[in-house]
């Protein structure tokens, strides 16, 4: 017999998974299922040379949670042409004041936010971006916006927002150049499940 | 009477419908615990198993296999092992000091002792000689029954490096194996006949 073959003895007595072993890694499937993966990478090139493969839809989002109608600031838009949109409207609240920002994440194409103007600091806000980086789930769950903000009377500044947890959580503003909007940050409610 | 869809089928669905993946864990999860128990304990196997379906669906579009899925899922489940492949060595080292397998649950404790022998003792020896990525592609082999195409595809190399890699192993095993008994008394014996 191969001596590599020896160590199939290896396998004797092995346990079987638990029952709970078995529920909690379908839990931790779930909330993957859940979560929100942002973009399906392309699939990679078969070695024999076959013509490399797309991934089917290069962003497939799949959602964020259960169905856009469950949650107040999460909502379904159907467009013709444009596939199956899912936005959020996050409330922020800060030391400065508060204010919103809308997440769009169409099925193909850039994820982009833009902030509503609401109150304090904030009441006369504008600007919007992109979304280079969303993941993860419940407390875990983040998103990096980066984009350009304009303060009334004020010159436009590139920011950075980090929003952290859901459905409850906080949110960071960073500027990363100098002008009227500083750093503020706060809590915010995405109400996004999972 | 609808047939069963093929894991390739499921993988492929689940890009649109992610619920679809639900039957890759259904079909798969018992494997992969398996292995992942043998080699790293069940507490780790718990954790790592459910980590590698969660890693596997985030990577569904990345999966390239052409008929089961169960070798791209050793391949994750083998990668995630790296980060406690310390863990790993001790338990083979004092697997092959004491010949009792501390990592398998057995449902009698006698059985155990008595059914750790002598050889399985060297062959832990062996197993703690070998570099990690020979001892992946070794296990992959005697564990998890793939062949050396499957292994190539779980880890991602090719073929040819699969078969150094178990040429080596293999050398390594006759090294270990050919052993003087007497070198290694308690790993010889095997059964803690003391209790």
């Amino acid at each position: 017999m191969d001596e590599l073959d020896l160590f199939r003895n290896f396998r004797r007595g092995v346990a079987a998974p638990t029952t709970d072993a078995h529920r909690r890694a379908s839990v931790r499937l779930a909330s993957a299922l859940e979560a929100v993966p942002g973009r399906v990478r392309p699939a990679r090139a078969h070695r024999d040379g076959r013509r490399r493969l797309v991934a089917l839809a290069a962003a497939v989002l799949v959602v964020v949670v259960g169905t856009a109608s469950a949650f107040g600031t999460v909502r379904g838009i159907f467009r013709e042409g444009q596939g199956h949109v899912v936005g959020a409207r996050i409330p922020c609240e800060g030391k400065r004041g508060s204010f919103y920002v809308e997440l769009r994440f169409p099925e193909a194409g850039i994820r982009s936010w833009k902030v509503v103007p609401g109150t304090g600091r904030y009441a006369e806000v504008t600007g919007g971006g992109r979304i280079p980086q969303v993941g993860g789930h419940a407390r875990a769950w983040t998103a990096r916006l980066e984009g350009f903000l304009t303060l009334r009377k004020g010159a436009k500044q590139r920011v950075v927002i980090t929003i952290t947890g859901r459905p409850n959580g906080g949110f960071a503003l960073t500027p990363l150049q100098p002008g009227v909007l500083q750093r503020d940050s706060g809590t915010q409610s995405s109400e996004f499940s999972g | 009477m609808e047939p069963v869809p093929s894991d390739v089928e499921c993988v492929a669905r689940s890009l649109r419908e992610p619920k679809a993946f639900e039957a890759i864990f259904d079909r798969h999860f018992g494997a992969v615990h398996r292995y992942l128990h043998r080699r790293a304990g069940r507490e780790l196997a718990d954790e790592l198993a459910a980590e590698t379906f969660a890693l596997a669906f985030e990577r569904r579009s990345s999966c390239r296999a052409s008929d089961s899925v169960l070798p791209w899922l050793y391949g994750i489940a083998t990668n995630l092992l790296r980060r406690s492949w310390r863990a790993e060595r001790r338990q083979l080292h004092a697997y092959s000091r004491s010949g009792v397998d501390r990592w398998v649950a057995y449902e009698d404790e006698t059985v155990a002792r008595v059914d750790g022998s002598s050889l399985d003792a060297r062959l832990a020896r062996a197993l703690v000689a070998m570099r990690p990525r020979q001892r992946d592609a070794l296990l992959l082999y005697a564990l998890a029954d793939l062949s050396y195409e499957e292994i190539a595809l779980a880890l991602d190399v090719p073929v040819g490096t699969v078969r150094t890699w178990l040429h080596r192993a293999r050398l390594t095993a006759q090294r270990e194996l050919a052993v003087d008994a007497d070198s290694s008394p308690l790993a010889t014996t095997g059964v803690d006949l003391n209790g």
